[in-house]
Parts: structure tokens; sequence; C-alpha cells
């Protein structure tokens, strides 16, 4: 058993190892560890099921293990930048005032395609736009535009805010009550009760009850069945 | 820090499992082969019916440990040893002793390959 942990732990690192060496082009969203957890997780969990003469837990001990290490390489990972840059490694720039880094490029072995095809994807379709682009750890391109192309905040148009500065969440779904968005917005159920009163309906009545932070509400009734 | 604490927890239980399971594997596997080489011993020394009794012994004591150690080894193996075991006490005859020795040892070889199977790395 100490052998087939061991094997675990040494498969783990061998995948972490090769997902580092595959580089972050094959990572997609997940960051390497979690992608390794997922894959080796979603194996074990099939060979107990495809092969009944191994004991259960030669695959369910290892499922655990893998997912305690997870936690542990996770909470390491907070604790120490060094650690977190060893296991996910780090951000890379790859365009720079419109300029690409073709060297950091043929290092993760993006090609100019994949490139644009991730600008195209944040709907920017000049190279020239781009003040930063970097590929984060998980993989994604992260991108800043230039000053002169970046869309205005409402801050510097002035816009004055509206009311509600959060927004709607729903305070009844489906006749129940969401006990956690009543606290955020700081109203109770009799308050809801009283809104719904007002439209003619009782709470059992009501498919959706939306309220934001200015206590404007939205009530959708349930349709009568067979109505 | 739940999480972090539930970790720790489950890498503990897990050592603690993989003791179990190593003291376990290896203390039923040795006393096989040891029931088996004193059983080949009696047979040796002309005691048939002394190792024909020693390897029912055997074959109690394998069969009471048998769901012992189809928790960590697979089935099939520990099945099979079973079945090779089973075989043994037929051969305690003088006329069948050369049978019985060349049993006794692939049955204690296949005890070896077991032991060794599940504390292989490579």
């Amino acid at each position: 058993m100490a052998i087939l942990l061991f094997r675990t732990v040494l498969v783990y690192i061998l995948i972490i190892l090769a997902m580092r060496l595959m580089g972050k082009k094959q990572l997609g969203e997940l960051q390497p560890s979690e992608l390794v957890s997922t894959i080796l997780i979603s194996n074990l969990a099939s060979i107990s099921i495809e092969s009944p003469d191994l004991p259960l837990l030669g695959s369910v001990l290892p499922v655990f293990v893998i997912v305690a290490g997870e936690i542990l390489v996770s909470a390491l990972c907070v604790r120490s930048r060094r650690t977190a840059q060893l296991v996910s490694g780090s951000p890379r720039v790859i365009v720079q005032n419109g300029v690409i880094d073709q060297a950091t490029l043929f290092d993760l072995r993006f090609t100019v395609d994949d490139l644009l095809e991730a600008l195209r994807g944040k709907d920017i379709f000049e190279l020239s736009d781009v003040a930063l682009a970097l590929v984060e750890t998980n993989g994604s391109i992260s991108v800043q535009k230039k000053f002169e192309q970046d869309t205005p905040v409402n801050k510097a148009l002035q816009i004055l805010p509206p009311a509600a500065r959060l927004p709607s969440l729903p305070l009844i779904v489906d006749g129940r009550l969401e006990a956690a968005n009543l606290r955020l917005y700081g109203v109770d159920a009799a308050w809801v009760d009283a809104q719904c009163r007002a439209a003619g309906l009782a709470r059992r009545e009501v498919l959706l009850f939306l309220c934001n932070d200015a206590k404007e509400a939205q009530i959708i009734a349930k349709n009568k069945r067979g109505g | 820090m739940r999480r972090v604490r539930i970790a720790w927890a489950i890498l503990a239980l897990s050592i603690l499992l993989c003791m179990i399971s190593h003291l376990t594997v290896l203390h039923i596997t040795q006393s096989v082969q040891q029931q088996l080489l004193q059983a080949r011993a009696l047979a040796e020394a002309g005691a048939y019916k002394s190792s024909a009794q020693h390897l029912q012994a055997l074959l109690e004591y394998y069969d009471s440990r048998q769901h012992f150690l189809e928790l960590f080894l697979r089935r099939e193996t520990v099945a099979a040893a079973s079945v090779n075991l089973h075989g043994l006490p037929a051969y305690a005859k003088d006329e069948t002793v050369r049978d019985l020795y060349s049993e006794i040892d692939k049955a204690s070889e296949q005890i070896a390959a077991m032991e060794h199977l599940f504390s292989s790395v490579f």
C-alpha cells in the first residue's frame, strides 16, 4: 500500500512536470496541478469501476491522497510565492506596445495565428491597439488596450451613478426565499411578502423576485398550471 | 484552513492504512510460506499424515485470512493462490511425495510473487 501511495505521488509529480514541460498552451483554463489532479482522479475512479477484481481501496485511497495533495499544494502556493511559481509558472508578456515578443511567443510555442485569434476573441482586430498582452499561468491571454483605443469608463465620461449600485439579485426563486440575498440587501421576509402582496401575489405564487440594493423590485408571477 | 486540516487527516489516515496493509500482507504471506516449509520438512521426514494435517491447518489459516488479503491485493491473485494451496494435502502420501515437493515449491513461489507484487515499485 505504501508502494501504491509512492507510485501515486510519483505519477502526480511526473504528470505535473510533463504538463509544465508541455507549456501553457495545453492547459486551457486550469492551473497545471489542478489539471493533473483532474486527469489522475478521473482515471483512478474509472479503474475501480472497470476492474472489479482490484480492491476498491486501491483506487479510492490514491484519489484521496491526490485531493489531499492538491489542497496542500494550493495552501502552500498561497503561503509561498516561489512554490506557486514552481507549480503554476508565471505570466509571460507576449505583446508590448503593439510589438510581439517573438522569443517568448516561440518559447511558449504560440503561433502568430493563435495570438491574433486570442486578440480577436477580446474584440481587438489591430495588433497596434495592444498596450500589453500576457499569457496567464492557466494558458488564457489577458490584454490591456492602449489608452487611445481603450473603452472610456463612467468616471471619465462623468456619468452620474444610478440609485442602485449593486445588481438585482433573486430574493424569491420558485416561491422560496433566498436567505443569503435577503441579508446582503438588508431586507427581511416581511418586506418581501409586503412587496408580493402589493403586486397581488402570495409568496408561493412568485416565480422570481428580483431586487437591487436601492430596493427596486421586479416580480415575475408563476404561470397558472394549464393556463 | 478546515480543508487543509482535512487534507492532513487524509494523509495521516492513508499512511496508517499503508502500515496496516503492509503488516497484514507480509504477516500472512510469510506465515503461509513458513507453514509450507514445515509441511515439506515433515514430508521429507516421512511423516505424511502430520504433513497432511499441517497443510490442512494451513488451508484453514489461509481461508480465514483471505478476505484481509483481498482488501489490499487483486482478488484474482489471492484466489489463484487459494486454489493451489487447496490441492496440496492430497499429495501428502509416499507415492506422490515428489509431486508434493513440486506443488509446495510452486505454491511457495506463488505466495512469494504475491508478496513481491504487493511491494514492488516499478
